[in-house]
């Protein structure tokens, strides 16, 4: 079962080779690094100053706040809807189907694919930071990032709360992505409900939206809210797991396949 | 029938509450390219679709191999390779590609894949992106794939549709070759009679969602006979009219007399009758009716 599960998972791997996914892990993770270090290269005079005490702490929240919360959901909701369109164009639902393989394989090895390009892109989203300040400093040295220590504890804690703030949006996407043949409806849901999310950034409730979750886990102040950290944590962690299993029943109970 | 690798019983199925299949039935004995033929929207692809599983909650038995889809899925597709309407390609992917993407799912070796390349004439195509081939290359390699893990069962849903006569015969020597040189047991359907009349052993017709025959394609063709009829041209239709009416079903089309062919020894007592009566006949033959005609007689009832 194990065996066949990674043979299956490798498999829709290669299903995405000659496809823009990997083109889009890429560009959606350089994006952000590379604007800003063209503004932090051009408009040097003004920056300067507000990199002068922390520079790599600055420079890092600087990217953050865009990647986590437009650039992230956008690449997910895209990445999401090419995976699961391949098979919807290209028809191939049947054979995938009327091969030996269990619903659940099916199913969760996709769901495997997008976890492994969006840790992908998160690894690069960091590489490309570190690359983009020391391409600063080379043009102009005032920056010292490169007298200064990449804070890598930093790097991670941040990767890792913004990757599990995704999660439910993921699951979400991915749900309607497998079952609505037409690519518009999981697209136009999805940036839909990302945009209400940011109309409803100020409501109380907020914590139970999926799609703010990432967001959230960058720009609350968990100094002055310590209390909120587990909770986001937790509701994404639980919509993941909820709404991936709903789907999978759902998935699974349907009278017509391919 | 004891060998049959499938069998299906009383079988119905509906479509929100539009009735499909209505109670089928139909056995395909091992080693046999049964050809399952109807015209489009009878209900072939359903029938299909019911075996490999790709729809369900019917009504009546499905039994494949023995044993039940339901209970073993993934056992029997191991059994099973199959095209079903339209080749299922990765467009983007080389044909070589395509098949790695299944033949990790099946875990054969990569020595298989330059086989049933071989076995489908594809080999020197193998790096060319499938959206490149023609549609007659993807039904090829389509069937590659479904051979990827040596299947005892293929089913091939209409498999020569929408290719040049060219293609056509290309698929049909593929289809006898895969039973008889490589022995695997062939359920093929079509909406084309000739076609099954030249590849099948054993014959399935359904027409909106009711099976009107199963048998051999000789018991096909023993009913085709019972159907032929003897044509003749003679000078003076009246009198022999007159002189058949009470020993032969007769009839007469623009000028000709028309009675149900029984045998050759038949129609040549019928000539000496006529003969014998100073009628001259000019011509006589049996004019049998072709598998399209019975096609469409038996359609149509």
């Amino acid at each position: 079962m194990t065996t066949s599960f990674y043979l299956n998972t490798r498999s829709e791997f290669l299903k995405l080779r000659h496809t823009s996914a990997f083109w889009l892990t890429l560009l959606a993770a350089g994006f952000i690094p590379a604007i800003n270090a063209i503004i932090c290269i051009e408009k040097a005079t003004d920056m300067i100053p507000k990199f002068r005490s922390t520079p790599w702490v600055t420079f890092l929240r600087y990217n953050w706040k865009n990647t986590a919360a437009v650039i992230l959901p956008f690449y997910v909701i895209l990445l999401i809807n090419l995976v699961l369109q391949l098979e919807f164009r290209n028809m191939t639902w049947k054979q995938v189907y009327t091969s030996p393989r269990k619903y659940a394989d099916i199913f969760f090895s996709k769901i495997v694919i997008v976890q492994i390009l969006t840790i992908s892109f998160l690894i690069l989203f960091n590489l490309f930071m570190i690359t983009s300040a020391y391409t600063i400093n080379a043009f102009q040295n005032e920056y010292s990032f490169s007298h200064k220590t990449i804070p890598w504890h930093l790097m991670l804690q941040l990767s890792i709360r913004i990757y599990t703030g995704i999660l439910g949006v993921m699951a979400i996407q991915y749900w309607m992505s497998v079952r609505f043949r037409n690519f518009v409806i999981p697209l136009g849901a999805g940036l839909g409900l990302w945009m209400a999310g940011l109309v409803l950034m100020e409501w109380d409730q907020i914590i139970y939206y999926p799609y703010m979750y990432s967001t959230l886990l960058f720009f609350t102040d968990f100094t002055k809210h310590p209390d909120q950290l587990p909770k986001l944590i937790f509701n994404s962690l639980t919509c993941f797991v909820l709404v991936l299993l709903l789907g999978f029943w759902n998935i699974y109970q349907q009278k017509e396949r391919g | 029938m004891s060998n049959a690798i499938v069998q299906i019983d009383q079988l119905s199925y509906s479509f929100h509450n539009q009735k499909a299949l209505d109670d089928i039935s139909m056995q395909i004995p091992a080693g046999s390219i049964y050809g399952f033929l109807g015209p489009n929207g009878a209900g072939k692809t359903t029938t299909l679709r019911l075996l490999l599983g790709l729809l369900k909650d019917q009504k009546g038995l499905i039994s494949i191999f023995g044993s039940n889809l339901m209970t073993n899925r993934t056992g029997l597709l191991k059994r099973i390779g199959s095209l079903i309407e339209q080749p299922s390609l990765y467009q983007h992917l080389t044909g070589a590609e395509n098949l790695e993407v299944f033949r990790l799912t099946y875990q054969v070796t990569r020595k298989r894949v330059d086989e049933v390349l071989k076995i489908v004439g594809l080999t020197d195509a193998r790096h060319k992106k499938v959206r490149a081939y023609s549609l007659g290359m993807k039904q090829r390699l389509a069937i590659a794939l479904s051979l990827l893990h040596d299947p005892e069962l293929l089913i091939l849903d209409e498999p020569t549709n929408g290719l040049d006569p060219g293609g056509i015969i290309e698929m049909r020597e593929l289809i006898i070759t895969l039973n008889r040189q490589y022995g695997k047991t062939i359920l093929v359907s079509s909406h084309l009679l000739h076609e099954i009349e030249k590849t099948a052993t054993q014959v399935g017709i359904i027409h909106k969602g009711r099976m009107l025959f199963e048998g051999t394609l000789t018991d096909l063709q023993q009913i085709k006979a019972s159907r032929s009829v003897i044509e003749m041209e003679i000078n003076d239709v009246t009198a022999a009219m007159e002189l058949l009416a009470n020993q032969f079903s007769v009839k007469t089309v623009e000028g000709k007399i028309i009675v149900d062919f029984v045998s050759s020894q038949h129609t040549a007592k019928l000539n000496a009758l006529l003969v014998q009566h100073g009628i001259e006949v000019y011509q006589i033959c049996v004019t049998r009716h072709n598998l399209e005609d019975l096609f469409v007689h038996i359609t149509s009832e």
